[in-house]
């Protein structure tokens, strides 16, 4: 092994510990996960586009997007430490199968559909970005139960085996990332010689007779993202018409374009000191829902009034940077009140629990005069749906009072980037 | 035909004040009886005429003359109500051998624990389920054991014991007797007496017997309202609080509250099904209120709307509304197949009137302390764990007025504010600050200093002595 190997592995390993340490985290800073994630440039780019902003994390991926430029896949060879692990693996790995290199690259046509979908709000296989599957398994000791956790960590555990036999498919063929690079990297000649040669590199022939062109095959990919994009969000609005829709963590986009923009890093699950936010397993929210995070109410802890963790851990801008107060302000859902089963209500127990339990004071008993009973009510004005009234409940098994997603209100439903809901001052 | 109506009259006699014929078998109770002296059926002999001084209107006012009120007792420690902290108070300063003297304004004694139906003894453990209200209260709740029907979820954390009314007042008119001490029913504090300091030194009552006065060297204000203070001139915080009417139906379906607080099973149908917005949707079926000891007895709570416990016109009005509310509920019932027959055994006697006036004490409870679980020197209790807050220390300057000298305060009445009041206002906790109220008198009187200036070691001392939990 030459010198120049042993530096770049010695870097790679630098890089791969400075992630562990960050995502872990072992660092005091609060959006050090998010930081790792978004050094990948195209979460970094996706985001942006989604976010009509660039953050300063955000800004070091697409400077790293930009030297990919002039230098082929560098991120590959020096920083991701997906990348890393899996080359380990093929150096034990079954290495004579590489009949998949006359595969076309299909990570860069993951890109190209994962950039068009962004452009609607729904960046489709960024969930496919290594950076993101390097930090997905840290949510595993956090996801609630053992499935909840395997299938966090799927698709690296997907990747281990694939790279056990087939060698590096992942980053020599599938990686959209990878991809990714390989189109920056064609900007080059592009940039250096002009529109001639752009000219050609747009209606550069195809390599074998008989098939469409590389250019071809990247519009229909766009095409496709495109489609994907809709097909998602549209998914997504039906998810959220619906009455039972699942609760997100605070800042999160509405839920036509969450499920989309969430890369499935789970970040937000492994911050989370309650541990309510669990990736969705149940298949309520369809495929496009797999996996993103919703938060449950099933344990004895609720959203802190005193935490934003989540909020500061998005690379993908899924959920939004929320300051603790606005945080506080964000509506992650509504508690609503079943008086038929209430205890209050059916005169069993002097019970104030969701009263006394609500940290915003948002609840307060109610007296209804027409039918002589008593029952807890709750001011939409103040309730941020943080649960802790939920589990407060002393009804069993199904609460009395309980949050649900909130309605779609039709005045801001359909636009890219609608604004989450708040509550008021 | 005449010596039997003797017999009964004999009776009438040993049960005046709505004493328990049982409670008779005891020597002290024959005291009481022998007080009373012999009664002749028809026409009195003319008592000795009274100088009358009645209310005269002069210039369209009603002036209350000046005049001087007969004495009924001169007393060592006069408690005013006789309720969880006033049966406890003046039970345990009794107990100490100090002569006490305790009125209470209905025909039993038990206050809203028996009167009003508050029949659950919530909260008495601590987070881990161990009980942190002992002492008088604990004794109170062995004597209902042994009684048929008398109290049922005993020592099940986090099931909460649910006592009977009935058994529970009978408990403490023999409890009451068997003390020695002195009591006086149906008869109503309506003010203090004050020396030229601004001391308490008793206070005035009207009753059957007209207006009176007991003089006392130590009061305890266990009226709830905090009546005897408010009266003294000492400050208090007004507070509005719900007003309801609880009550007990019968010929109702069992519940099942065996898994615990944790577990009640309010839904027949486990699903989870999105509320509406807008006005509350509620079942009334057999499955209304919580088991009592009584079998097919439920007690049905009412937490009712916020009122002002101190008007008589918005408690007149309540009451009336909360009775034809009531029975208006019970035919909602009936109409349910299975429960044709349930009835309605009593609605309570007392209105559920919960907080009125909060001391202005030396120590007021907030809701900080509660919540930091804050110790104090003069720890004289716990509280229970009550939904989210844990158990707390109840500090003695919490009985003790800012400035009145001679009054102690227990009850929902003491120094705490709303948020405290919420809690210490239950049942085991007016038991706590009754005991360690009565203590507190007996060594005011023992060794004759002020409720302000009481040797907290020797205090603290005694209740750890009596079982009262300190920490």
């Amino acid at each position: 092994m030459n010198k120049r190997r042993w530096q770049s592995v010695l870097i790679r390993l630098l890089c791969l510990t400075a992630a562990l340490v960050l995502i872990w985290p072992l660092t005091p800073w609060d959006n050090a996960p998010r930081a790792v994630v978004e050094t990948s440039p195209l979460v970094a780019i996706c985001a942006s586009i989604i976010n009509r902003a660039i953050g300063f994390t955000a800004g070091i991926g697409i400077v790293f997007g930009m030297l990919s430029i002039l230098k082929k896949r560098w991120f590959c060879r020096f920083i991701c430490p997906t990348g890393l692990v899996l080359e380990g693996i093929v150096h034990i790995g079954l290495k004579r199968t590489s009949w998949w290199s006359r595969w076309p690259p299909l990570g860069q046509y993951a890109a190209a559909l994962t950039l068009v979908g962004a452009l609607i709000g729904y960046p489709v296989l960024l969930w496919l970005d290594p950076m993101a599957i390097f930090g997905s398994p840290f949510a595993i000791p956090v996801a609630g139960d053992l499935l909840s956790g395997l299938l966090a960590g799927s698709v690296l555990g997907i990747l281990l085996p694939l790279t056990l036999l087939l060698g590096g498919v992942w980053c020599g063929r599938l990686c959209p990332l990878g991809g990714f690079q390989d189109q920056l990297a064609a900007l080059k000649p592009i940039i250096a010689g002009g529109l001639r040669t752009f000219r050609i590199w747009v209606t550069a022939p195809p390599r074998r007779p008989g098939k469409i062109s590389r250019s071809r095959r990247a519009v229909l990919a766009s095409l496709f993202g495109f489609g994907l994009g809709l097909w998602g969000r549209n998914s997504g609005l039906a998810r959220a018409a619906s009455e039972d829709a699942p609760l997100r963590p605070p800042g999160a986009l509405p839920e036509e374009h969450f499920a989309g923009v969430c890369i499935r890093c789970g970040n937000c699950t492994a911050a989370c000191p309650a541990r309510i936010i669990r990736p969705d397993i149940t298949g309520k929210t369809g495929i496009a829902g797999l996996l993103a995070p919703t938060i449950r109410y099933d344990s004895k802890e609720y959203c802190r009034e005193d935490c934003n963790l989540c909020t500061q851990v998005c690379p993908s801008g899924a959920l939004q940077a929320l300051d603790l107060a606005t945080k506080q302000r964000y509506i992650i859902g509504e508690a609503l009140v079943d008086t038929s089963i209430c205890l209050l209500t059916l005169g069993k127990k002097e019970c104030d629990a969701c009263v006394v339990a609500c940290p915003y004071k948002a609840i307060a008993i109610s007296w209804d005069e027409n039918q002589y009973i008593s029952y807890p009510a709750v001011d939409p004005g103040k309730c941020n749906g943080c649960g802790a009234c939920e589990i407060a409940c002393p009804t069993n098994p199904v609460r009395a009072i309980s949050v649900w997603s909130l309605l779609p209100d039709t005045s801001t439903a359909g636009s890219v980037v609608a604004a989450p809901r708040f509550l008021s001052g | 035909m005449a010596d039997k109506l003797t017999r009964r009259e004999m009776i009438r006699a040993l049960t005046t004040g709505g004493l328990f014929t049982a409670g008779s078998m005891t020597p002290l109770a024959a005291l009481f009886a022998q007080q009373l002296g012999p009664a002749v059926r028809g026409p009195q002999p003319p008592e000795p005429a009274l100088p009358k001084a009645p209310a005269t209107l002069i210039d369209g006012k009603v002036v209350q003359p000046v005049r001087e009120l007969p004495v009924l007792r001169k007393t060592r420690i006069l408690v005013v109500g006789g309720g969880p902290a006033g049966t406890a108070a003046a039970l345990a300063a009794q107990r100490q051998g100090v002569e006490v003297t305790m009125v209470e304004r209905y025909g039993h004694l038990g206050g809203l624990a028996t009167g009003g139906l508050v029949l659950a003894i919530f909260p008495i453990y601590n987070r881990d389920g161990k009980q942190v209200i002992r002492g008088i209260g604990e004794e109170m709740m062995q004597r209902l054991d042994k009684l048929k029907f008398g109290i049922v979820d005993r020592n099940k954390p986090p099931l909460y014991p649910v006592v009977d009314a009935e058994a529970f007042k009978y408990v403490l008119a023999d409890m009451t007797l068997q003390s020695g001490m002195h009591a006086y029913l149906n008869c109503w504090g309506v003010d203090a007496i004050i020396d030229d300091s601004g001391a308490v030194r008793g206070a005035v009552f009207e009753s059957k017997s007209g207006r009176q006065a007991i003089l006392a060297d130590i009061v305890i204000d266990a009226s709830g309202d905090g009546d005897i203070y408010a009266a003294a001139g000492a400050a208090f915080t007004k507070v509005k609080d719900n007003i309801g009417l609880v009550s007990r139906m019968g010929n109702m379906d069992e519940v099942d509250m065996t898994g615990g607080a944790e577990a009640e099973h309010a839904s027949t149908e486990p699903v989870r099904k999105r509320p509406t917005h807008g006005a509350p949707v509620t079942q009334l079926d057999g499955k209304l209120g919580s088991q009592t000891p009584a079998p097919r007895v439920n007690w049905l709570n009412m937490k009712g709307p916020v009122a002002d416990g101190l008007d008589v016109a918005e408690l007149t009005s309540l009451e009336l509304k909360h009775r034809i509310a009531l029975w208006q509920n019970l035919e909602k019932v009936r109409q349910k197949p299975g429960h044709e027959d349930a009835f309605l055994l009593e609605t309570a006697p007392q209105m559920g009137v919960r907080l009125t006036r909060l001391l202005d004490g030396v120590q007021i409870l907030t809701e900080d302390m509660m919540k930091n679980g804050t110790t104090f020197k003069d720890v004289i209790g716990y509280s229970g764990a009550f939904a989210n807050v844990a158990e707390f220390q109840i500090p003695y300057g919490a009985l003790v007025p800012k400035k009145t000298e001679n009054v102690l305060v227990a009850g929902r009445c003491i120094a705490a504010d709303f948020a405290v009041a919420n809690i210490t206002r239950l049942i085991p906790v007016c038991w706590v600050t009754g005991e360690a109220a009565g203590i507190a008198a007996t060594l005011c009187v023992q060794d004759q200093c002020t409720p302000r200036n009481v040797d907290i070691a020797k205090l603290q001392n005694i209740l750890r002595q009596t079982g009262v939990y300190l920490g």
